[in-house]
């Protein structure tokens, strides 16, 4: 049945009541405290974090400004202005930079765009614990934000301006999410840093000298390696290249080509590889402590100089092996260089954690400075050819062939 | 003068009362006197220039007269088929004259005995002319009606690519011969009663029996029985004295021009009310969702309709929170944007001088006065106040710093995404309401529109449109009424009407209808 509900005379009243009692108070309550307009907000998209003297420390931001963006006419700004401007101050810690750097701005800084913080080598040499604490525990600069190790200074490198990108934060960030360096958060760094199986390890940013169009040289920020960490203090730097092998062992590489010859042939063959799955087996044995590394991995061949027929399939098992080769031999590089430098780079530690809790526990004070320079590393490596290209011989066989 | 209009003010109220009183002697009949009753009329209609008192007599001995109201009666048939014969006709001699045989004797289809004087007056008022007799109690009318009309075209407001064309016109017969062309079932019933004091409108309500809930058509009798008022000029006068909740922003009935619309409800259940003089029907009882349906829903492939209806829900959303979206979160939750927009908003919003909340007002009501100017202005001139509102206030604004171009796309998206919205009336609640949501955002934030949202939720699962819930089928919620809501079922699979009344026959058609080769012939 339909009910007809007949509503009385009071509820006008009732309601407006009602309402009033809820969202009157509220109105008052919220005063608008948190209203700040776009245009008052100084737009950080970089932070860099240097040692000063007397122990104090630098703070340097990479401030966006709007108005030489490009007016509302739609034209870029013209050559004139820079797009970005950089602020910096001293303190006794970052908080007090940062309060400083406050007062002297006109606009409320604001890190809600900041997606790089660099330090200092200086300041990474002498710990970085106390600064992340500020970047961490402030809700303000995002957990999703990328930091690195600057050679030497960091403020000089978001200074530069830079081409293609519009700034070297947006640059140094676009660089980090290709893929072809390990990008670390400031959260996965909180991580590492928090955990006793291993020790954090960040991209580390050098100069590098690029002739521009006009000639003249120009410095551009390149990410060059990466910086060490034991603990929260940088302890060294592995170079690019073995920063690949890291990366390969780490299961974070997005995209590689790899060079190589393989054995009593001429010339050389590029790979691109397209898949790869890196498993580690701990192993304890006789007192020797054992990483099994199995590697499976797929390529396809971009370019080949030499006179393999990628159809056969004898000369196809060849390459799979001189592709096989050369990663575990960047591996192995990598593994070795951060032995000597007794830092866990490839989270070892937490493989043996995992597996030899009990062992772990007699060796986790002192695993980076006496266990792990001392693991044996033992690969498996299952390298496939995926795909020869377009064509099956190179053009210098097809050639000379008939 | 001033207080002389004053006290005719003041003196209104009572006079009126008297002249209702008058208006009101319905019980009183005609005379057996026939000059008392040409008398009565002649007071009746004194100072009424439009109504003609022709008196002739009939085999030359008995007076009549016919009272007409010029310009609403067919002349040409009643000269040819009332008073030519009258006038001629000779007596016969073993019948004495008398009504009924001249009744029988004359060639009009729709005649009519009446006797009281407000039936008379009814009749005359609605075309139909008089013929008073000497000697008799009875009157007859005649039914020859004829009146200026406007020929049936397509409803401005509601037009479809697919579908019927016709619309309603200001004429109750036609309007009600238009539903009858389509529902020729003569379970359809047409029960037409007269609404307001002075202008006797005609009011019917449409509904189809053993469809309808009974209680709902004794419900909305006894409403529309209740209304006093002196005059029903167009449907909504009828739509704000009956309707659940008079202080709600939204629109309580479905008010179309579309005979197919109208028809459409019949079947789903609903009644209509159709009033004299206006193209617009009124439906009920109707929810939130009948308000997004359009009549193109379902003249095209189902498919291809759902889709449509999703992004009407998309856009209707829309319309009623996106320039408040703006506000709260530039000014509130600046982390939300990503970082290539955000900087694109400060770097157009840099010369603005207003806050955003002043901005997104500014164009906002800038944007309700362009729709509502254009609205009244004629066509010549509608196209000036385009121009006027795309360049002048569109470009000019932004070249001139004074809004931000975000800021136009924001409320032009709002104002494209509210015409998306079928009917027009519900259009205009949900323009209204997206003010107070941009003053709530722009108090706090995300936290204010989201209040605000819950303020709008609530109130609409209080409302009810004849006892049927506004939020209904979703809530509460009927799984097999959300065919015709969230999406739109093909035809062989809206087995069943609408739940609101339940008690009456549900299924609309038989099941399993869907096609296939394999049904072909044998099924």
């Amino acid at each position: 049945m339909i009910k007809v509900i007949h509503r009385t005379k009071h509820t006008l009243l009732k309601n407006v009541l009602l309402f009033s009692a809820i969202f009157v108070p509220f109105l008052f309550v919220s005063g608008c405290g948190d209203r700040i307009e776009i245009n008052d907000l100084a737009i950080v998209t970089a932070a860099a974090i240097d040692k000063s003297d007397n122990g104090q420390v630098e703070l340097a931001i990479e401030i966006v400004v709007p108005k030489s963006i490009g007016s509302s006419q739609g034209a870029r700004g013209g050559d004139g202005g820079q797009a970005t401007t950089v602020r910096s101050k001293k303190g006794d810690n970052l908080s007090d930079a940062l309060s400083k750097l406050q007062a002297d701005l006109p606009r409320k800084v604001f890190w809600g765009s900041c997606k790089v913080f660099i330090f200092g080598e200086g300041i990474a040499k002498d710990g970085i614990q106390d600064h992340l604490d500020f970047l961490v525990r402030d809700p303000l600069p995002r957990e999703r934000a990328y930091v690195f190790v600057s050679e030497g200074e960091a403020k000089p490198f978001i200074r530069h301006e830079v081409p293609i990108e519009r700034n070297p934060a947006e640059m140094i960030r676009e660089i980090t999410v290709r893929g072809s360096v390990i990008g670390v958060t400031l959260m996965e760094l909180d991580e590492m840093m928090a955990n006793e199986d291993y020790s954090a390890n960040l991209p580390y940013l050098t100069i590098k000298e690029e002739e521009t169009s006009d000639g003249t040289l120009s410095e551009l920020p390149n990410i060059n390696g990466t910086a060490m960490f034991r603990k929260d203090k940088m302890v060294g730097v592995l170079t690019e290249s073995t920063t690949r092998g890291l990366l390969w062992l780490k299961d974070r590489i997005k995209e590689a080509t790899i060079n190589m010859t393989p054995e009593n042939v001429t010339g050389d063959i590029s790979m691109t590889q397209i898949k790869s799955k890196v498993n580690l087996t701990p192993k304890i044995s006789g007192g020797e402590w054992i990483m099994m590394i199995k590697v499976k991995t797929e390529g396809v061949v971009v370019q080949n100089s030499t006179v393999l027929n990628l159809d056969d399939p004898k000369q196809v098992k060849l390459i799979e092996k001189a592709f096989g080769k050369q990663i575990e031999n960047r591996m192995r590089k990598a593994i070795e260089e951060s032995q000597g430098m007794k830092v866990d780079a490839a989270h070892f530690g937490k493989e043996f954690h995992r597996k030899y809790p009990k062992q772990w526990k007699k060796v986790k004070n002192h695993w980076e400075e006496e266990v792990f320079p001392e693991v044996k590393v033992e690969f498996v490596i299952d390298a496939h050819i995926r795909s020869r290209g377009f064509v099956d011989k190179s053009i210098r066989e097809r050639g000379s062939g008939k | 003068m001033i207080r002389n209009s004053k006290k005719l003010l003041k003196n209104k109220g009572p006079k009126q009362q008297s002249v209702t009183d008058q208006n009101t002697k319905s019980q009183e009949t005609l005379q057996k006197d026939f000059q008392q009753n040409v008398n009565m009329f002649r007071s009746i209609y004194l100072d009424c220039s439009d109504v003609i008192f022709r008196s002739f007599r009939i085999f030359g001995q008995m007076d009549a007269m016919i009272i007409y109201i010029e310009g609403l009666t067919d002349t040409d048939l009643l000269d040819w088929n009332v008073l030519s014969p009258l006038m001629k006709m000779e007596a016969d001699e073993a019948e004495p004259p008398g009504i009924d045989w001249i009744k029988n004797h004359l060639s009009i289809s729709d005649t009519k005995k009446v006797n009281l004087v407000a039936d008379c007056i009814e009749s005359i008022s609605a075309g139909r002319p008089i013929l008073l007799l000497e000697g008799e109690l009875y009157a007859l009318s005649f039914g020859l009606t004829k009146f200026e009309k406007r020929s049936i075209d397509e409803p401005e407001a509601e037009k479809v690519i697919r579908g019927p064309r016709g619309g309603f016109i200001e004429s109750l017969q036609v309007n009600t011969s238009l539903l009858r062309r389509i529902i020729k079932s003569p379970a359809m019933k047409i029960k037409t009663m007269t609404i307001g004091e002075y202008s006797k409108t005609s009011v019917s309500l449409i509904y189809i029996e053993g469809i309808v809930s009974p209680p709902l058509i004794e419900e909305m009798e006894s409403r529309l029985k209740r209304i006093k008022i002196d005059g029903v000029l167009e449907s909504e006068y009828i739509e704000e004295m009956i309707e659940d909740n008079p202080y709600s922003p939204f629109p309580q009935f479905l008010s179309t021009e579309r005979p197919d619309v109208v028809s459409a409800s019949l079947l789903e259940g609903r009644a209509a009310i159709l009033t004299d003089g206006t193209p617009f029907a009124l439906i009920a009882p109707v929810s939130f969702f009948t308000m997004l349906q359009a009549p193109d829903d379902y003249y095209d492939r189902y498919i291809i309709r759902t889709l449509i209806r999703w992004l009407r829900f998309v856009f209707l959303f829309a319309a009623l929170v996106f320039p408040a979206l703006y506000v709260a979160i530039t000014t509130f939750h600046q982390e939300m944007i990503p970082d290539a927009l955000l900087i694109s908003i400060a770097a157009a919003r840099e010369n603005v001088p207003f806050p955003a909340f002043v901005e997104v007002l500014l164009m906002e009501l800038m944007l309700e006065a362009l729709r509502e100017a254009g609205v009244r202005l004629p066509n010549q001139v509608g196209s000036a106040v385009s121009i006027v509102g795309a360049l002048v206030i569109g470009q000019a604004s932004v070249q001139a710093g004074l809004v931000s171009a975000p800021m136009v796309i924001v409320v032009a998206t709002t104002g494209i995404a509210s015409f998306m919205i079928p009917r027009y009336m519900f259009g205009y609640s949900i323009r209204m309401l997206r003010f107070p949501l941009i003053i709530l955002a722009s108090v706090s934030g995300l936290l204010g529109i989201m209040l605000g949202i819950l303020a709008i939720v609530i109130h609409l699962s209080g409302l009810r449109s004849f006892g049927a819930p506004y939020l209904g089928p979703l809530a509460p919620l009927k799984t097999s009424d959300l065919k015709d809501v969230l999406w739109r079922a093909p035809m062989w699979k809206m087995d069943t009407r609408p739940h609101f009344n339940k008690e009456t026959n549900i299924n609309r058609q038989a099941p399993h209808q869907e096609p296939g080769p394999e049904r072909g012939g044998r099924d």
